[in-house]
């Protein structure tokens, strides 16, 4: 390519964004309005996207510097070999790269392209975003009077990515847990060619194009559900043992907040329900959410996912109310 | 249009949709304050690497395989999700930015949740620096009702609608966002007015002066209310929500 059809490609790049600017500083003045529902719906499904996007292009970021720079075989050099050993190493790769949830669907795509088996990627998606420091603090913030909420988070968060990671294991043919598109990509990027820099922007190019259709539509269904289902439903069940930890899980599918900051959503809500619903709700939260499916499934098979839903959904549970027969 | 298109418009538009928000002093209508810095840098940084990207040449994948039932089904979903992408994107670049409004107070319950913070505490200390928040977890959580009657406030929120009496009492209401407006939880302190609807609507922000008192309400089940003296309409504030 030239130095003039460089300039020519930067240049149609730099006239869209201008372009995009122009538009959305035209339009407002248009004096637009919606009906309250349909407003409401659109503010929540930007909000989600807003919220998120910094983290889905950091996460993209982390998988092209893990794909493209690290060198060859880093993983397998300092990760142990013995495979339930080594998914509890991976399990806290969130200590180090503090993505949340929504950044790590991409990273696990590079992790995989690089070498990570798939119920390896599938550990570190389940773990990272409660085993890291953000999490971790932010949970110590919110409920350090109530030291059993955050031992439960943590322990149930890496119980359940490893038991979820060890069940797949198992699988006689793992890749078969992917989506044909997705393993068509792992094989584009494998005879890819060119500098560095050229393979990073390619790479960058893709996973947008995979990721960016999932978080718009998994904001919709979000911001939509939000509108419909009515709160006051859920927190009628509070007070139930039972069904306070049925509740709690229901709403934290729905309202898909970050699981950075989770625990103070969470906390407005620890006078209403019982403490074992509100560790099903951080447990659950940050694995499977309705944004979370829709970002997971550019990568896995629909059948997977829901194997993966019912599996850590039973769990929380499980959890949340042995939490509530023991405090 | 080939696919690399779609990711590289769609991060284009949440990204230009981002910077405009922050520029334009909307973006806390989406996201707490404390991510600003964070999502702007992202968002301009997105811009920067998308352009980039622009010189290089993205190897196509090839063709979906699978018989003729299979690709009619890909079909189908193809469409679907292109138009979700085309709504998502049109949503970010075209629709003016707007707060949420009382029909998410109402599907939500107004003080559903318990807001920890100032308020929370017995309202018998200084309470001239009281707002929506601190009154509404002040009266939820004080066992000394009477010890707030008689206190005077002055609060601005948008009006929703008390269920129980939507004829004589409304909320005075605010938005609490711990993250982003998808987590806003509605804080309100309760008005008794007998025909409000007849001086103010539905969602229109006022600022309310008057003193707490026993709700005369039958119907309603908030026990204390704000008797107004005074209720002025007000412009939207610049910052519609409450941390």
């Amino acid at each position: 390519m030239t130095g003039r059809q460089l300039l020519v490609r930067i240049g149609i790049g730099a006239g869209i964004v201008g372009a995009l600017f122009a538009v959305r500083a035209f339009i407002p003045g248009l004096g637009l309005t919606l009906p309250n529902r349909m407003q409401d719906f659109v503010t929540l499904s930007i909000s989600v996207i807003v919220e998120s996007l910094p983290f889905v292009l950091l996460g993209i970021v982390l998988a092209v510097i893990v794909q493209v720079w690290l060198p060859a075989g880093f993983f397998d050099r300092i990760l142990p070999k013995n495979p339930a050993a080594r998914r509890a190493c991976i399990s806290l790769i969130g200590m180090l790269l503090p993505v949340c949830e929504c950044g790590n669907v991409p990273l696990a795509r590079g992790l995989i392209i690089r070498g990570f088996t798939v119920p390896e990627s599938l550990t570190f998606l389940l773990a990272a975003p409660i085993l890291n420091p953000i999490t971790i603090i932010t949970t110590q913030q919110a409920f350090g009077g109530d030291p059993i909420i955050l031992v439960a988070r943590l322990v149930g968060g890496f119980v359940i990515a490893n038991t979820i990671g060890w069940l797949y294991s198992r699988h006689p043919a793992p890749d078969a847990l992917l989506t044909p598109g997705f393993a068509r990509e792992c094989e584009v990027a494998h005879h890819e060619s060119g500098s560095r820099m050229v393979r990073s922007l390619a790479m960058f190019v893709r996973e947008t194009t995979g990721i960016m259709p999932a978080l718009i539509i998994g904001s919709l269904v979000a911001g939509g559900i939000q509108t419909i289902v009515p709160r006051d439903v859920l927190v009628a069940l509070g007070s139930n043992p039972v069904w306070s930890v049925l509740a709690l899980m229901a709403l934290a599918f729905v309202v898909s907040v970050c699981s950075n900051v989770d625990a103070f959503f969470i906390l407005s809500f620890g006078g209403i329900f019982s403490t074992g619903a509100i560790v099903s709700f951080l447990t659950f939260g940050p694995m499977i959410d309705v944004k979370m499916l829709a970002l997971m499934r550019t990568t896995f098979t629909t059948k997977t996912l829901v194997q993966v839903s019912v599996l850590v959904g039973l769990m929380s549970a499980a959890l949340g109310l042995a939490v509530n027969v023991l405090v | 249009m080939k696919q690399r298109w779609i990711g590289v418009i769609l991060t284009l538009a949440a990204c230009v949709a981002t910077v405009w928000f922050w520029a334009n002093g909307d973006l806390g209508l989406y996201v707490h304050p404390r991510y600003f810095v964070f999502t702007v840098i992202a968002a301009v940084v997105g811009i920067v690497v998308v352009v980039a990207s622009f010189v290089v040449r993205v190897p196509s994948e090839d063709a979906a395989s699978g018989g003729a039932a299979r690709r009619a089904w890909r079909r189908v979903v193809s469409v679907g999700v292109v138009v979700a992408c085309v709504f998502g994107a049109g949503a970010l670049v075209l629709l003016p930015p707007a707060t949420l409004t009382s029909a998410t107070a109402d599907q939500r319950s107004v003080n559903s949740g318990t807001v920890v913070g100032s308020g929370a505490a017995q309202a018998t200390g200084d309470t001239a620096d009281y707002g929506v928040k601190e009154w509404a977890t002040a009266l939820r959580q004080s066992t000394d009702l009477q010890g707030i009657a008689g206190s005077s406030a002055t609060l601005t929120g948008f009006v929703s609608a008390d269920p129980d009496d939507p004829e004589n009492v409304f909320f005075v209401t605010r938005f609490f966002v711990t993250c982003c407006a998808a987590d806003a939880q509605p804080v309100g302190v309760p008005v008794y007015q007998p025909d409000w609807k007849s001086s103010v609507k539905l969602d229109e922000w006022v600022e309310v002066s008057g003193a707490f008192d026993l709700n005369p309400s039958v119907k309603s089940r908030q026990p204390m209310v704000l008797v107004p003296q005074q209720v002025t309409a007000v412009d939207e504030p610049s910052d519609p929500y409450v941390y």
